[in-house]
C-alpha cells in the first residue's frame, strides 16, 4: 500500500534561515504519526507545506503515491489534506456551523454534521459565535470542519496545548477512531508523554532535518528527549526556599465579568501561580491588571500605592508582561527585533536622548537579549515574524526581564514552547525571583505551577477554588478544584471524578 | 485569527528600517517589491488609456505625445505640473502621516480649505510683519487651524471610539459650510466669493523670479516648503521616538497596548499632525499664486491626497514623486482637451489606482 503522505527531499529556506533541509519520511493510512522537535526545528513549516500554505524551495510531496501540486491550499484540500492549526483559522463572529460550511456548498450540511458529531462523540454547540466558545470547543469545531470536508490526512498542530486533562482523553479517543477508519493523522506536539501514549510512529526533527523516524515501540521517552535536543537534556530548573520581602502587588475584592472578589498578594521574591482551565477568570484578571477593562469593584495596590491601570498607562510601563498571545500582544510582527526589543521603552533614556532615537543603543540592546536568551537565528535585523514560536517567546521574556521590573505578569509563558526553552524560561523566572521580583504566573499547566510557584491559586468560574502554599499542595485536591469538584468541606470527595459534573450537581447531592 | 507563518510574511516590510545585519538580499527585494506595483500599474494604466483613446478615434501615439509635450515637454508645462503637485504633496503627506497609526484621514479636503481661509485672513491682516515673518506667521496659523480640525476626530476616536473615517468625512461638510458662512459674513469682498488680497509680507515668490523659463506658470516657493516637509517627516519617522510609537501602534496595536504605549494620545497626535499638514495645502494657491482665498480653490486636492499616499505606500519621501505624477495627470487634462474630453485623464487616474491596488495585493502575497 502506498503511504498516505510521503515527503521526499523537501527543502525550505526563509532568507538566511533554513527551516527544512532534505526532509524525507512517510505516514501511512491508519497511522497516528507524531512529529516532534524543538521550536524552530521545522515542524510548522513542514506542515505548512503539506497544507499548501508554504511553497517549498525543492522536493516532492507525494499523496497516496502521487506527487501533489505544492503551494496551493485549495489543491491540497482537494487531495484530502486538512489542518487544525495551532492558531485556529476561524471567523470569530460566525457560528460554529457557519465556520464549518464556509467556502463549501452548505446543502444538507446540518444533517451530515449531526451524523458526524454522533459518530465521533464530538459534542459542541453549533449555533453560538465561536468567539464565545472555549478554546477546547473551538478545536472541536476545527476537527468537525476537517471531517465535514472528508479529510483523509489530518494535521493537528499542538492540539492539546489548550486542553484540560479530561479533554485530552476524549480527543485521543476521537483520534483513535479516525485512525481506525484508515485516515492518517499527523500529530505535532511538545508533550512527550502524550506522544508516547497516542502515536504509532514518531518522527524527530532537529534543525530542519529528520533525525529519525521509527515505531513508538522502538523508542523510550528518555531516548526521545535526547534525540530531540541532540544530547543530554538540560537539568530542570531548581526552586529554592527564599523569604519573601515587602508586598509589591495586591488586589482586594477585584471583580470583573467572571472574576469575583479576587484577592491576591505578591511579595518581593515570590511567585504566585494562578491556575485553572481556560476561561475561568484568568483573562479578566490580566485585563484588569493591565488596564484594558475597568473592574466593576475592587482595588489594586502597587508598591503601597493605589493604582488604576485603566486610567493611566504609567503602571503598565513600569511592570513586565509576558502576554498570553505572543504574536498579537507581545510583538509587532512586521518589525525587526531591534524595534521589538525596546517596545514601550523606546521613548525614554537610554534609547531616546535629546528627543532623538538612538538606533545604535537599540541595536545593542536587541543583541544583548538575543545573546543572553539564546534566540536563534541571532539576526536582529529580521522581522519578528521570521522566528519560531519558542524563539519569539525567548525574546519577549528577555525583553521583559531585562527591564528588571519590580512586578512581572507572566501569562502561559511556556505554552507551545519546547523542553529546552521551557526549562530555560523557568530558570530565568526563578532567577528573577531570587533577585527580588514579584511574579504573578498565570498558567494552565499544573506541573509548571508546582515547579515555580511559592503559592498556588486555582480559579474555577471566577472564584478561587483552591489555595495552598508550596509545601501544602495536595495534587489530588488541586486537580479536583480545577474541574470544580473541590468542596470547602472535605466530605463528598468519594463521589469520584466525573469531570462533567460541576459544583451544581454537588450542591444537588447534598 | 493568525494566518500560518508562511503567509504572514507576505505583508512584511523589511526594507529600510530593520535590515541592519547585512541581509542585503532582503533589503533589495523589499525595494524592488516596493516599487514594482507602482511601475506595473502606471505602465498598465497607460496601455489601457491608449486603448481607450483609440476607441475614441484618436491615435494613442498622438495623444501621448501631446500629453507629454504639454506637461513635461516644456518649462511652462513643468511649471504647471509642479504647481498642481504642490498641494498634493501636503495632502498626500497628511494622509500618509495618519496612516502610520493606521488611521484614515479622509478629512484633508476640509482641513486644507479651513487652513487656506486662515492663510488669507492672517495674510491680509494690516499689522502683519514683513517677509519672512509674515509668511511664517500665516503658515503657522494655517497649520494650527488644520491641526485643530484634525484633532477633533482624533479626540473623538480616543475618547469614544467613533470611527475617524466617518467623523472626518462629516467634518468636511462642516468645513465647507463654515467657510461659506464666514465668507458671506464679511470675509469675502462684496459680490464675490474671494477674500481681500494678502499683504506683500505674506507672499511667496514665484519661481519665475529665479528661473525665467517658467514665465507665466504659477509654480512658486511653496513647492520647496512641500519638499522640505516631506524630508522632515521622513526623518521624523526615523529619528523621533513618537514617530516610532505611531508606527508600532499602527502595525501592532495589541503589542503596543501591552507595552504601555498611550493609544489615545498617539491617536490624537496622528490626526493632529495630519490636519496640520493638510492645513498647509493652500500655501501654494493663497500665498504664492492668487494672493487671496477663493471658494473651491482646493479642487479636490484633499481627496486626491489619498491616492497620492496610496501610490507612495505612505512613505513621506515617495509622496513627492507620487504627487508629481498626479499633478501631471491633472494638468494633462487641459493639455489634451482639444483631442479628447478632459475627463479621460480622470479615468486614467482611476485605472492606475485600481491596477496599483491589484498588483500590490498580488505581489504582496507572493513574497515569502
Amino acid at each position: 500500500m502506498n503511504p498516505a503522505v510521503e515527503f521526499v527531499e523537501v527543502t525550505k529556506r526563509f532568507g538566511p534561515v533554513t527551516a527544512n533541509e532534505q526532509v524525507g519520511f512517510a505516514a501511512h493510512p491508519g497511522e497516528i504519526h507524531a512529529l516532534v522537535g524543538e521550536n524552530g526545528a521545522g515542524k510548522s513549516t513542514l506542515m505548512g507545506i503539506l497544507a499548501g500554505f508554504v511553497q517549498p524551495d525543492s522536493g516532492i510531496v507525494r499523496i497516496d503515491g502521487v506527487p501533489a501540486p505544492v503551494g496551493s491550499p485549495r489543491a491540497m484540500l482537494g487531495r484530502g489534506v486538512g489542518i487544525c492549526a495551532q492558531h485556529f483559522h476561524q471567523v470569530p463572529t460566525l457560528t460554529g456551523y457557519e465556520n464549518i460550511v464556509l467556502g463549501t456548498m452548505a446543502v444538507g450540511g446540518r444533517k451530515q454534521l449531526g451524523a458526524l458529531m454522533k459518530r465521533y462523540g464530538l459534542d459542541v454547540p453549533l449555533d453560538v459565535p465561536v468567539e464565545r466558545l472555549s478554546l477546547g470547543e473551538q478545536e472541536r469545531i476545527e476537527i468537525l470542519k476537517l471531517l465535514y470536508r472528508d479529510a483523509r490526512i489530518l494535521i493537528l498542530d499542538e492540539p492539546t496545548a489548550v486542553l484540560a486533562a479530561s479533554e485530552v482523553r476524549s480527543l485521543f479517543q476521537i483520534l483513535r477512531r479516525l485512525a481506525e477508519e484508515g485516515r492518517a493523522i499527523l500529530f505535532v506536539s511538545h508533550k512527550l508523554p502524550e506522544v508516547m501514549e497516542i502515536a504509532d510512529r514518531i518522527t524527530v526533527l532537529r534543525a530542519g532535518r529528520v533525525v529519525t523516524s521509527r515505531k513508538k515501540t522502538e523508542v523510550t521517552e528518555d531516548e526521545l528527549v535526547r534525540l530531540i535536543v541532540g544530547g543530554a537534556p538540560p537539568p530542570p530548573a531548581r526552586w529554592s526556599a527564599r523569604v519573601p520581602g515587602r508586598p509589591v502587588l495586591e488586589t482586594r475584592g477585584l471583580s470583573l465579568g467572571r472574576l469575583a472578589k479576587f484577592d491576591v498578594q505578591v511579595r518581593e521574591g515570590q511567585i504566585v501561580g494562578v491556575g485553572g482551565v481556560e476561561g475561568n477568570g484568568q483573562q479578566e484578571l490580566t485585563h484588569a491588571l493591565l488596564g484594558y477593562r475597568t473592574p466593576e469593584a475592587g482595588t489594586i495596590q502597587y508598591l503601597g500605592q493605589s493604582v488604576r491601570p485603566w486610567k493611566s498607562h504609567r503602571f503598565r510601563q513600569s511592570i513586565g508582561v509576558i502576554p498570553e498571545d505572543r504574536q498579537r500582544e507581545g510583538l509587532v510582527l512586521g518589525r525587526s527585533l531591534v524595534e521589538n526589543g525596546v517596545l514601550g521603552r523606546h521613548e525614554r533614556a537610554p534609547f531616546t536622548q535629546g528627543g532623538i532615537l538612538r538606533w545604535g543603543r537599540m541595536r545593542e540592546h536587541a543583541e544583548s537579549i538575543v545573546d543572553v536568551y539564546q534566540v536563534r537565528p541571532d539576526a536582529i535585523g529580521l522581522p519578528a515574524v521570521a522566528f519560531s514560536g519558542g524563539n519569539q517567546q525567548r525574546f519577549i521574556a528577555g525583553r521583559e526581564l531585562t527591564k528588571k521590573p519590580p512586578f512581572l505578569l507572566a501569562v502561559h509563558p511556556t505554552r507551545g514552547v519546547d523542553l529546552k526553552a521551557t526549562q530555560f524560561l523557568h530558570g530565568r523566572l526563578l532567577e528573577e525571583r531570587t533577585n527580588g521580583a514579584a511574579i504573578l504566573l498565570v498558567s494552565a499547566d499544573l506541573q509548571e505551577l508546582q515547579t515555580l510557584a511559592d503559592r498556588v491559586l486555582i480559579l474555577y468560574r471566577g472564584q478561587v477554588a483552591y489555595s495552598a502554599s508550596r509545601e501544602e499542595i495536595d495534587p489530588e485536591r488541586m486537580q479536583r478544584a480545577l474541574l470544580g469538584l473541590a468542596g470547602t468541606s472535605k466530605e463528598g470527595t468519594a463521589k469520584g471524578g466525573a469531570p462533567s459534573n460541576g459544583p451544581s450537581s454537588r450542591g444537588g447531592g447534598r | 485569527m493568525t494566518a500560518p507563518r508562511g503567509r504572514v510574511g507576505g505583508g512584511v516590510d523589511v526594507a529600510g528600517r530593520g535590515a541592519h545585519s547585512g541581509i542585503a538580499g532582503v533589503l533589495a527585494s523589499g525595494w524592488v517589491v516596493g516599487l514594482a506595483p507602482a511601475v506595473l500599474a502606471i505602465g498598465g494604466g497607460l496601455l489601457l488609456g491608449g486603448l481607450l483613446v483609440s476607441l475614441l478615434g484618436v491615435s494613442p501615439l498622438e495623444f501621448y505625445s501631446v500629453l507629454a509635450k504639454g506637461t513635461v515637454g516644456s518649462a511652462f508645462g513643468w511649471g504647471q505640473v509642479l504647481f498642481r503637485a504642490t498641494p498634493l504633496v501636503f495632502t498626500g503627506l497628511s494622509v500618509a502621516f495618519a496612516f502610520q497609526a493606521r488611521l484614515f484621514n479622509i478629512g484633508a479636503e476640509g482641513q486644507m480649505l479651513l487652513g487656506g481661509l486662515v492663510l488669507a485672513w492672517v495674510g491680509a491682516w494690516t499689522g502683519l510683519p514683513g517677509a519672512p515673518f509674515g509668511v511664517l506667521l500665516a503658515l503657522l496659523a494655517a497649520a494650527a487651524m488644520g491641526g485643530v480640525w484634525g484633532a477633533i476626530p482624533g479626540l473623538l476616536k480616543a475618547k469614544t471610539g467613533s470611527h475617524e473615517v466617518i467623523v472626518t468625512i462629516l467634518l468636511n461638510f462642516v468645513a465647507f459650510a463654515l467657510v461659506n458662512y464666514l465668507l458671506t459674513r464679511g470675509l469675502a469682498l462684496p459680490e464675490t466669493v474671494r477674500t481681500a488680497e494678502i499683504q506683500e509680507g505674506a507672499r511667496l515668490a514665484r519661481l519665475t523670479e529665479w528661473v525665467p523659463v517658467f514665465r507665466g506658470a504659477p509654480v512658486n516657493a511653496a513647492l520647496f516648503l512641500a519638499c522640505a516637509a516631506a524630508v522632515l517627516l521622513q526623518l521624523w519617522l526615523r529619528l523621533s521616538p513618537h514617530g516610532l510609537s505611531l508606527q508600532l501602534l499602527g502595525e501592532g496595536p495589541g503589542a503596543a497596548r501591552y507595552a504601555g504605549l498611550s493609544v489615545g494620545r498617539l491617536t490624537v497626535l496622528a490626526m493632529t499632525g495630519a490636519g496640520a499638514l493638510a492645513g498647509l495645502g493652500g500655501a501654494s494657491f493663497v500665498l504664492g499664486y492668487k494672493y487671496y482665498f477663493e471658494e473651491g480653490f482646493t479642487g479636490g486636492a484633499g481627496f486626491l491626497g489619498i491616492a497620492v499616499a496610496l501610490l507612495a505606500r505612505n512613505r513621506p519621501l515617495w509622496v513627492v514623486p507620487s504627487a508629481l505624477f498626479f499633478g501631471a495627470l491633472s494638468y494633462g487634462g487641459f493639455v489634451v482637451n482639444r483631442l479628447v474630453p478632459r475627463e479621460l485623464l480622470d479615468v486614467l487616474q482611476a485605472v492606475i489606482l485600481l491596477l496599483f491596488i491589484l498588483f500590490d495585493q498580488r505581489l504582496g502575497r507572493k513574497r515569502t
